[in-house]
């Protein structure tokens, strides 16, 4: 009698199909996981403004929105952002040098301008807060340039 | 069923429960990794310094004090080196130019000597002397204008880093002449990401993120063992990116003249100036990045490589092979070289070209 015809050892479809069916059981759950991270990464995103740090409006950007506008008097200058189905954007802005105007449209959660005269920042984000340190948009974690 | 099937099944069962009790196992383990990530504390600082907008998130045990003393440096270090508040060792410097000599600090003097071995490499594509040309062209202010021929003639006999003078012994700086200024916001960026690296690295902490107005820096990896992704911005559309690279301990530094620009009578006029000319530099390329493990080096060299252009930054990485470079060219190429292959992925439909020297 050789090693495999001894009954404790023989390894038959059985054991295959067991194996195959416990292995799916496994992996199932993993995939169905990765699959709802996945659908939560390009979940909806909302356009935020801050003025000194403090949020002062928050726009949900979706498909065939109207455009929605807001203005903020920041000591008696005028800072305007809009916010349509193809991101967020400021529209105008008093301050000198019109960095912030001239970056043009954001669309996906991370991206950002910048208005250093008048501490105004304008960023997209996920609908929901992702606590996630390495997660601030589209598998990105941050944006060079 | 036969005993022998029976004993069998028996046999596949108990297997099978072994298996069964590993997955188990192995789906925990798992999900615990990936959970690590949650339970472990994290802090972002976000605030305004050196004319940008700057961020630091740590992860760690300590990561609340590691972003408070890494924005303190920042800080600190704008107090040190600003153009801008008067009482910067650089505005002494400048407030003395053309007659007296100026003692700086030891850390200050360095930084300054660095950055003149690197005008003296990059044969004055880099220039911290510049500041006047900026002035000119309305970038210091944001009132943007065409200066005349004669204005340009005039400011280019008020720069050159050949007339600015170092004193080893008292660390001691001068600019040589009247009305010259210098200006280490091409490089001061870079200098303070070092600094906030070191600081970070002292206390207690799994992963760090620093992005000093686009200026990125990594250190470490993710909780899941994954490489930190950093995006760079494709300046012909800022929506889009470039490509993506993974990045582990590592700065990402990137100069275009679609940062900051203006336009006039249909033409476009960047912020990124060629000291030899007093002009916006005609560089046949739109953004350069560098990715390095030294900060100041790659904040210095994306800019002098913008300057050079392709042909020239291709040739000076000839000579330095543990550089990484990111260039779009003006045509939509993107030239990658060849160390970052495998590591920095193209965004689909671009079309990219790998060097690997001249």
């Amino acid at each position: 009698m050789t090693e495999n015809d001894r009954p404790g050892l023989r390894f038959g479809f059985r054991d295959l199909v067991l194996i195959i069916a416990l292995a799916m059981i496994g992996v199932i759950p993993f995939a169905v996981m990765h699959n709802m991270r996945g659908a939560e990464k390009s979940a909806r995103t909302v356009a935020v403004l801050t003025i000194a740090g403090d949020e002062v409006w928050r726009c949900a950007i979706d498909d065939g929105m109207d455009p929605v506008e807001y203005s903020a008097d920041i000591d008696g200058e005028i800072f305007t952002v809009i916010a349509d189905s193809t991101g967020a954007r400021v529209n105008h802005s008093d301050c000198p040098d019109k960095i912030c105007v001239e970056t043009g449209t954001i669309s996906k959660a991370g991206q950002t301008v910048v208005c250093v005269p008048f501490r105004a920042v304008l960023r997209i984000e996920y609908a929901d807060d992702d606590p996630e340190l390495t997660d601030v948009g589209d598998a990105i974690d941050a944006i060079s340039g | 069923m036969t005993d022998r099937t029976r004993f069998l099944f028996r046999k596949s069962a108990g297997r099978g429960g072994v298996c069964f009790v590993c997955l188990v196992l192995a789906f925990s383990f798992s999900a615990c990794a990936d959970n690590a990530s949650i339970s472990s504390p994290s802090a972002k600082v976000e605030f305004f310094a050196m004319n940008t907008l700057m961020s630091i998130e740590v992860r760690g045990a300590e990561a609340e004090a590691a972003v408070a003393a890494g924005r303190d440096e920042v800080y600190r270090l704008e107090r040190l080196l600003s153009r801008t508040d008067p009482k910067s060792e650089v505005s002494a410097i400048n407030t003395a130019a053309g007659s007296e000599w100026t003692e700086v600090s030891e850390e200050t003097f360095s930084l300054i000597q660095t950055a003149l071995l690197y005008s003296e490499e990059t044969e004055g594509a880099f220039d911290i002397t510049i500041a006047p040309v900026m002035d000119l062209w309305g970038f210091s202010s944001g009132e943007h204008r065409v200066p005349d021929d004669a204005e340009i003639g005039s400011v280019l006999e008020r720069i050159g880093y050949e007339h600015l003078l170092l004193d080893e012994t008292g660390f001691r700086v001068k600019l040589e002449n009247p009305g010259m200024s210098m200006d280490l916001g091409a490089v001061a960026k870079g200098y303070a990401g070092d600094r906030v690296k070191e600081i970070i690295k002292q206390f207690d902490f799994e992963t760090a993120l620093i992005n000093l107005g686009g200026n990125v820096t990594v250190i470490g990896r993710k909780p899941n063992g994954d490489l930190l992704r950093v995006a760079i911005t494709d300046p012909e559309n800022r929506q889009q990116y470039l490509g993506v690279l993974g990045s582990e301990d590592t700065h990402v530094i990137t100069s275009g003249g679609y940062e900051r620009f203006f336009e006039q009578d249909g033409k476009v006029y960047i912020h990124i100036m060629d000291p030899e000319t007093a002009r916006p530099a005609q560089s046949d390329l739109l953004s350069v990045s560098v990715i390095d493990s030294n900060g100041v080096r790659s904040d210095i060299l994306s800019t002098a490589l913008f300057v050079m252009g392709r042909e020239e930054a291709i040739r000076y990485w000839s000579g330095h092979r543990d550089l990484g470079l990111v260039m779009a060219k003006v045509d939509g190429e993107v030239l990658v070289s060849k160390n970052l292959l495998g590591t920095f992925r193209v965004t689909e439909g671009k079309s990219v070209t790998y060097f690997d020297g001249e």
